[in-house]
């Protein structure tokens, strides 16, 4: 890993067909190596389209995407840009390609030319990675939706990827899916330092990152750590945002004249709040 | 006019073997309440929702709506079916005319009514789901954003106005925006006199809608009760897998810690009796 | 069930014929059914028996599997073996019924050609229940990749039958969803005459069609994503082996040519 920073966005601009208004309107954004970002926004933000100049599915109207130095306009650096940023998009049914869960990790290895010999190992550890392992012989159509996405994921941790993007990976899955998922990704964040862009309207998903990105209208609107950006309620709610349940309930305390800190995202801060604020109501 | 569940079972045949979705479900749906059916994927919870119409047939048991049998042989089975709205899961899915309006018109034309009365019953379902007749009624149902087809899918069902409403998980997938209108919507349907069944993974939603809660686990309804009854009890809850609204988990925090707060731990209500305790500077814990 | 279709026919056992490479396997079933229609008279169709006995044995299928493959068959077979039976015409009369003659010949032609279907029909199933279809797929991809020269999209046939096999039981699922979805809206698919049954299914295949091609668009991004560029240049998982028993698989077939084909040569 270098000292480069991993995903550079330089005053990207998008749109979809020549007439078509702007997708993206002069994006600029680095992310570091490692780094585990979360980014919002309402439907047609931009930040699909944002996740899909990440690794040169869509290639820039105006501006400049390089992933680990890689410019994804360079046509002789495309598949490498895809192995080294892959990605798991929504729906988990319409990205598994084959019939066994096992071929399908993989099919990315055949794609870049891994050697037959290679491949038993590197998807093997794949799919513990993902706790996917006993499943290695199930057909995908019989697996749950959190099951599926962690074989996708396993599918691409097969390349060796540097960066995993997820476009909304767990909007179609249930709380026990989304909650599987989540922490696989989590794991690979911090063991194996994958970097990781993980698009989301699932607002106590972001809260767990180290950095949360919010899009509206094919800007970045808002940049910072969680407690940063959550405790802007009102503006949030401008971009048509949820916030977490208790820094809603925060806000409303503090309408009710509670002196409490807008940085609360979870129960735990907000039973600190309580005590700090009034030590005697609590007796521990 | 409420709907009996009476030992209701249902089998799954997969050549050799057979599952049990539904094992011996008695329950009742009262007029006007809006009950929450909750559980795992796999629970039974959609099963179940396809008997309240009687899309499934029944193993044993029986489904009673208006205390008849909606399962009986008979001139009056589709119409007693009619009566129950049963809205699934990603509706935007069965969209397929080449209006809006023709296609919120499905439902009612099957049921065979007058060209008026289909046309009225279009305009007050695009009504109840905030969809402007004259900007939506000629429109593609495929041009618009997600969250307006899943609205129309719902003005489908509406159009054949049903006294229950059955709803599988009708926010999954939808933006926050989009999330807040649809619960909106379902609220006021039910305040105007709409029985709502609502199938939903996302407890602060239950919470915030529902007034009963009933819990499935492998085929057998194994919790049933007014909605704060069952959110208290966290640890089994917990233990089926399922998650509790936030709400309750900072109410029993503070509770266990000196604090009495009670009621239904709406946000608002929350916030006021918090408020409360911190202006006093403390509970009967001081 | 349809759910099951990634596994077709195919009948998971650990034998030898299991174990054939597919190409093999193809090849074999191909100069089988060559065979078959080249058995000259009735009675050489015993060692075309005893070769199917075999590689049943071989391949540890239960009998009543390659009886069940009859199945489907059997009124096409009646129906063979009677207008055979009664609309030849030869030379030595065997029964006369009123102003039907049933002549030797016809007979014989009778059991030929009905044998000859039911040759046909259990031992190319033997391929199908012994190999599974992704394997099949890979088989044909590879047998087929010489004709690449004439452009012949092998690697893309095979790529389409991948996919349809991993996306029927998920369309087959997603249609049961939508009917039971427009049954709820009062539609009927049951009754009324051919027309109104026809009319009934727009509602359920206008939405199947376009969720197939959301999926067809989704799957696209996805492989894209994965680095599919077609055929050329990837490497492959499962690396077919041509082995000494598969030699002796296609030697085997040789032996039965010889049989078959070695009495007309002779006399």
């Amino acid at each position: 890993m270098s000292d480069q920073p991993h995903l550079q966005v330089k005053d990207l601009s998008y749109r979809y067909e020549p007439e078509a208004p702007l997708a993206l309107d002069g994006v600029s954004l680095v992310v570091p190596h490692g780094q585990f970002v979360a980014v919002l926004g309402h439907n047609g933000s931009g930040k699909s389209t944002l996740a899909k100049l990440l690794n040169g599915l869509f290639l820039p109207t105006e501006g400049q995407v390089t992933v680990s130095g890689m410019d994804t306009r360079d046509d002789g650096k495309v598949w490498d840009i895809r192995r080294t940023a892959g990605m798991v998009f929504q729906n988990p049914d319409n990205q598994l390609v084959a019939t066994r869960v096992y071929d399908d990790v993989a099919f990315g290895l055949e794609n870049i030319g891994v050697p037959s010999e290679e491949m038993p190992a590197r998807i093997d550890e794949a799919l513990k990675l993902t706790g996917m392992l006993e499943f290695a012989d199930r057909a995908p159509h019989l697996l749950s939706g959190g099951q599926k996405q962690r074989v996708a994921i396993a599918g691409i941790l097969a390349m060796h990827p540097e960066a995993l993007i997820l476009d909304e990976a767990t909007a179609m899955l249930d709380p026990r899916g989304r909650k599987e998922v989540l922490d696989t990704v989590q794991r690979l964040n911090r063991e194996q330092g994958i970097t990781v862009v993980w698009i989301t309207h699932f607002m106590q998903e972001a809260a767990t990152a180290q950095r949360v990105l919010v899009m509206d209208h094919g800007k970045i609107a808002m940049d910072g750590t969680p407690r940063e950006v959550f405790s802007q309620v009102e503006r949030l709610r401008a971009l048509r945002l949820d916030v977490p349940p208790m820094t809603h309930l925060a806000q409303l305390l503090r309408q009710r004249g509670v002196d409490i800190g807008m940085d609360v995202l979870s129960v735990d801060d907000m039973v600190k709040e309580v005590k700090r604020l009034c030590p005697s109501c609590l007796n521990s | 006019m409420p709907i009996v569940l009476e030992q209701l079972s249902h089998l799954y045949r997969s050549g050799p073997s057979t599952t049990t979705a539904l094992e011996d479900i008695n329950l009742t749906i009262e007029d006007g309440e809006l009950l929450a059916l909750i559980g795992h994927t796999g629970s039974g919870k959609s099963t179940l929702a396809q008997h309240l119409n009687g899309l499934l047939q029944p193993s044993a048991g029986r489904v009673l709506l208006d205390g008849q049998d909606i399962n009986q042989q008979g001139a009056h089975r589709r119409a007693l079916r009619f009566q129950v709205g049963l809205v699934f899961q990603y509706p935007e899915h069965q969209l397929f005319e080449e209006t809006v309006y023709k296609d919120i018109a499905f439902g009612p034309k099957n049921m065979g009514l007058e060209a008026e009365e289909m046309d009225r019953r279009v305009r007050s379902a695009m009504e109840l789901v905030g969809l402007p007749f004259d900007e939506m009624q000629g429109r593609s149902p495929f041009e618009l954003s997600g969250g307006q087809m899943r609205r129309v899918a719902l003005a489908g069902v509406l159009a054949m106005q049903p006294r229950v409403l059955v709803l599988d998980e009708p926010t999954a997938g939808l933006d926050p925006s989009a999330r807040d209108y649809l619960l909106g919507d379902i609220q006021r349907l039910n305040d105007q006199g709409t029985t709502v069944v609502l199938i939903s993974h996302a407890m602060d939603e239950v919470a915030r809608l529902a007034t009963r809660v009933a819990v499935l686990e492998r085929g057998r309804l194994v919790m049933e009760g007014p909605t704060t009854d069952i959110f208290t009890q966290q640890e089994r809850l917990n233990a089926m897998g399922l998650d509790i609204p936030e709400s309750y988990k900072l109410a029993r925090r503070l509770n266990e810690a000196g604090l009495d707060l009670h009621g239904h731990y709406a946000m608002d209500e929350l916030a006021d009796q918090i408020a409360q305790a911190i202006k006093g500077g403390g509970g009967d814990a001081a | 069930m349809l759910r099951d279709i990634t596994l077709g026919q195919y009948y998971p056992v650990d034998s030898v014929v299991h174990r054939l490479d597919p190409r093999a396997k193809i090849v074999l079933a191909f100069m089988y059914i060559i065979a078959v229609f080249m058995v000259p008279s009735l009675w050489l169709y015993l060692p075309v028996l005893a070769y199917l006995v075999l590689a049943t044995w071989l391949s540890k299928l239960p009998a009543r599997m390659m009886l069940r493959s009859l199945r489907p068959m059997r009124i096409i077979l009646i129906i063979t073996f009677i207008l055979n039976l009664f609309f030849a015409s030869g030379t030595t009369p065997l029964l006369r019924l009123g102003r039907v003659t049933i002549w030797q010949e016809g007979l014989m032609n009778a059991l030929v050609f009905t044998f000859r279907l039911v040759f046909l029909v259990t031992g190319s199933s033997i391929l199908t229940l012994t190999t599974s279809p992704v394997t099949l797929t890979d088989g044909l991809e590879r047998l087929a990749s010489p004709l690449k020269v004439i452009k012949f999209p092998a690697h893309e046939m095979a790529m389409m039958m991948t996919i349809a096999l991993r996306f029927i039981p998920t369309l087959v699922e997603e249609a049961d969803k939508i009917m039971k979805a427009q049954t709820a809206r009062g539609a009927d698919f049951e009754s009324g005459n051919l027309m109104a049954r026809a009319r009934a299914m727009i509602p359920l295949l206008v939405p199947l069609f376009i969720s197939a091609f959301r999926r067809a668009g989704d799957l696209a991004m996805a492989m894209e994503a994965r680095c599919y560029r077609g055929g050329e240049g990837r490497t492959r998982l499962n690396k077919l082996q041509f082995r000494t028993r598969d030699l002796l698989a296609l030697l085997t077939m040789l032996a039965l040519y010889l049989v078959i084909l070695l009495p007309g040569w002779l006399w």
